[in-house]
């Protein structure tokens, strides 16, 4: 415990040595004073602590779309961009050299010299490094749960939940970077390397939702074909009534030549779509195989969004432009959930195929394989 | 009870580098003990394979009577690295707070000892002030104050003077020799031969990863040295007026008898003691098969 905490305090030192921590925290930290600065009473809005006030029919205490869209807010924007992909983008840049420096001849002699593991020692290094993201996302996760306290007047402590979420994103991409430390011990190559292999991670999680939405589209399509709801409108009037009333009709009245035209163009239509269904299939399952090994980060962000808002909920930028042009979110609701019609219907139609565990086991496990590697590695090699 | 001891340590690398050939090494408690080589030879890899830094490929060491990798005895073991690279955005107190903690030391004893230790290497002053800002010299102090934070019964220093100004050097040395005294063995690798001279009991020469020859300067010295200047020409044997020679007492006065049978007025007549550097310059001449 005495090593966790000595490489705590040191690694703190370190991180508050380091310009882009502060640049980090400062960004963070003005997003949480920009949203305490907002409040809210019955009957409108109200910014700079009061200074000046609007009165809304939506943003307004106790309507359902104010707390959809500060919901919405920290989930999408502070949390899922912010926190997830630029501070953590920074993170990286900020820490990469943490692992090099720390193995550098002269430097880590003195570390070795001392009665502690190997193992321990790096883990405790590891451990104290996730403070560059733990320290960010806690000012965040505060300052948010204070600001929705003061402006909806609840304290949503799920708004915490998003702290292990973000922890678990940025160590499994941690993780790489340190596994690339150790071995090159140039903070560069760990840095340059770990966004090559985030950004193949994300095309891996592209390629599979793509290929997964695709084949869904297609099924829809091979069924509408199947039912002959895909014959164009022209040709459909020269057809003449619907099907159910084909049969009670003269045959005289058909285009026998039209309807033999559709059906063979109907029939090589299906045998087209269900190639590219096939293929679609092949690829999202080569896709998935690829990706099962590796970090789930855009679910596990999925996963955090459902912990803090509730599935129906549309995005911020839907539910921020409905309040705006005047739209209840309700109204969003009864047509069903917006977020599935506008942009998350790929992720959700591959949700359904994820469950949390095996969101959190595959990422833990890739973290653990990644860590035992670099662990391994430590511990053999002479210095 | 053997500070350090080693026999037939052998350190391989990878591609054939024979790093240490059969190394049998013993440091007593209480003493210091200075280990000379030119660059290559192994000195510090010696070092890094005592303190499990670098793993040996054969034979066996202990350390304060453990073998080594022992992880209590690391406790009681101080040490500074060559080249040495301490966080720089820490204070000089603070760097030696953080290895005593990663010794295991408690609050207030590490508190303490830290404290006692700037002072003794003559850091007080700029002990606030972050490592990035130190010179060299000032950075080897602090080093030194970290490597006897915890009271260690063993010191391993690897060119603790580099860097050093003359005066530092002075007072370094009288930190080694004040740790002498509380009984704590120190192990030096230095370049600096005329320095080891002066603080250490024993001292060994290193040659391409073997102990030439170790002992104190006296036996590693050998015969004694003389030196012998009269006025006139030489006489005899002798090719100078001026000589320096190595022979047993009976063997220097008959040069002397010699001189003055001839008449010649004596100027100098001394036994000279052999520096460590002509003992470790005639090895290094041996290996290359120089030697006349």
């Amino acid at each position: 415990m005495s090593l966790l905490i000595a490489m705590l305090i040191d690694t703190w030192r370190e991180l508050t040595s380091r310009f882009l921590f502060w640049i980090v925290l400062a960004i963070s930290a003005f997003i949480v004073l920009l949203l305490t600065s907002v409040g809210f009473d019955e009957t409108g809005i109200s910014l700079w602590w009061g200074l000046s006030h609007s009165e809304h029919d939506l943003l307004r205490r106790g309507t359902r779309n104010l707390d959809v869209v500060y919901r919405a807010f920290f989930s999408d924007v502070l949390v899922g961009f912010w926190l997830t992909y630029a501070a953590t983008f920074l993170g990286l840049i900020s820490t990469a050299s943490v692992f090099p420096d720390f193995l550098s001849g002269g430097g880590v002699d003195m570390l070795l010299a001392k009665p502690r593991r190997r193992a321990s020692i790096f883990m405790a290094k590891f451990v104290a490094s996730l403070l560059f993201a733990a320290v960010p996302v806690t000012l965040v996760c505060l300052g948010v749960l204070l600001s929705m306290r003061m402006a909806l007047g609840v304290w949503e402590f799920e708004i915490l939940s998003a702290l292990p979420y973000v922890l678990l994103f940025y160590s499994s991409l941690f993780a790489v970077c340190v596994l690339v430390g150790t071995i090159t011990r140039s903070a560069l190559a760990s840095l340059l390397l770990t966004v090559v292999i985030w950004g193949l991670f994300l095309a891996a999680s592209a390629v599979e939702s793509t290929a997964g939405f695709a084949y869904d589209q297609i099924q829809e399509d091979i069924e509408r074909v199947q039912n002959g709801d895909d014959v164009p409108k022209n040709k459909r009037r020269r057809r003449g009534p619907p099907r159910a009333v084909q049969v009670e009709m003269e045959e005289d009245d058909f285009d026998q030549a039209s309807l033999e035209e559709s059906a063979f163009d109907r029939a090589a239509r299906l045998e087209s779509l269900e190639e590219f269904a096939a293929n679609a299939a092949l690829t999202e399952r080569i896709a998935s195989a690829i990706r099962w090994p590796l970090p789930k980060g855009v679910e596990i962000i999925d996963l955090m969004r459902e912990r803090i808002t509730p599935e129906d909920d549309p995005n911020f930028f839907i539910a921020f432009g409905m309040t705006m042009s005047g739209q209840p979110i309700e109204l969003a609701e009864t047509v069903g959930s917006l977020a599935d019609q506008v942009t998350d219907n790929i992720l959700s139609a591959r949700k359904v195929r994820r469950s949390n565990r095996y969101v959190i086991g595959t990422t833990v496990l890739f973290q653990a394989i990644t860590l035992g590697l670099a662990i391994g590695w430590f511990t053999r090699r002479d210095y | 009870m053997t500070a350090i001891s080693t026999q037939a340590l052998e350190k391989s690398y990878r591609g054939g580098i024979h790093a240490l050939r059969g190394v049998d090494l013993h440091v007593e408690r209480g003493e210091i003990f200075g280990l000379i080589g030119p660059n290559g030879a192994g000195k510090s890899t010696l070092v890094k394979v005592l303190l499990t830094i670098v793993r040996r490929t054969a034979g066996s060491a202990s350390l304060l009577g453990q073998p080594v990798g022992h992880r209590p005895t690391l406790a009681k073991i101080g040490f500074l690295p060559e080249h040495h690279r301490m966080p720089r955005y820490l204070t000089g107190r603070q760097a030696v707070l953080y290895y005593a903690r990663l010794l295991g030391m408690t609050k207030r004893e590490r508190e303490r000892r830290a404290d006692e230790m700037i002072e003794i290497v003559g850091m007080a002053q700029a002990a606030h002030r972050k490592l990035g800002t130190y010179s060299k010299g000032m950075q080897q102090r602090i080093g030194l104050a970290q490597a006897f934070v915890n009271e260690p019964e063993l010191v391993v220093l690897d060119e603790p003077t580099d860097g050093v100004d003359p005066v530092g050097r002075v007072e370094i040395r009288e930190v080694l020799l004040r740790m002498r005294e509380r009984g704590t063995a120190i192990f030096l690798n230095s370049h600096l031969l005329s320095e080891l001279e002066t603080v250490c009991d024993r001292v060994a020469i290193m040659l391409e990863g073997t102990i030439r020859r170790q002992g104190t300067p006296a036996e590693l010295a050998g015969k004694t040295k003389w030196r012998l200047t009269y006025q006139g020409d030489p006489v005899g044997p002798h090719t100078s007026n001026d000589l320096s020679f190595e022979a047993e007492d009976e063997e220097a006065q008959r040069q002397l008898d010699l001189a003055r049978q001839q008449g010649r007025v004596i100027t100098h007549f001394a036994r000279e003691a052999v520096s460590l550097e002509e003992l470790f310059m005639a090895e290094v001449r041996d290996q290359k098969g120089d030697q006349p």
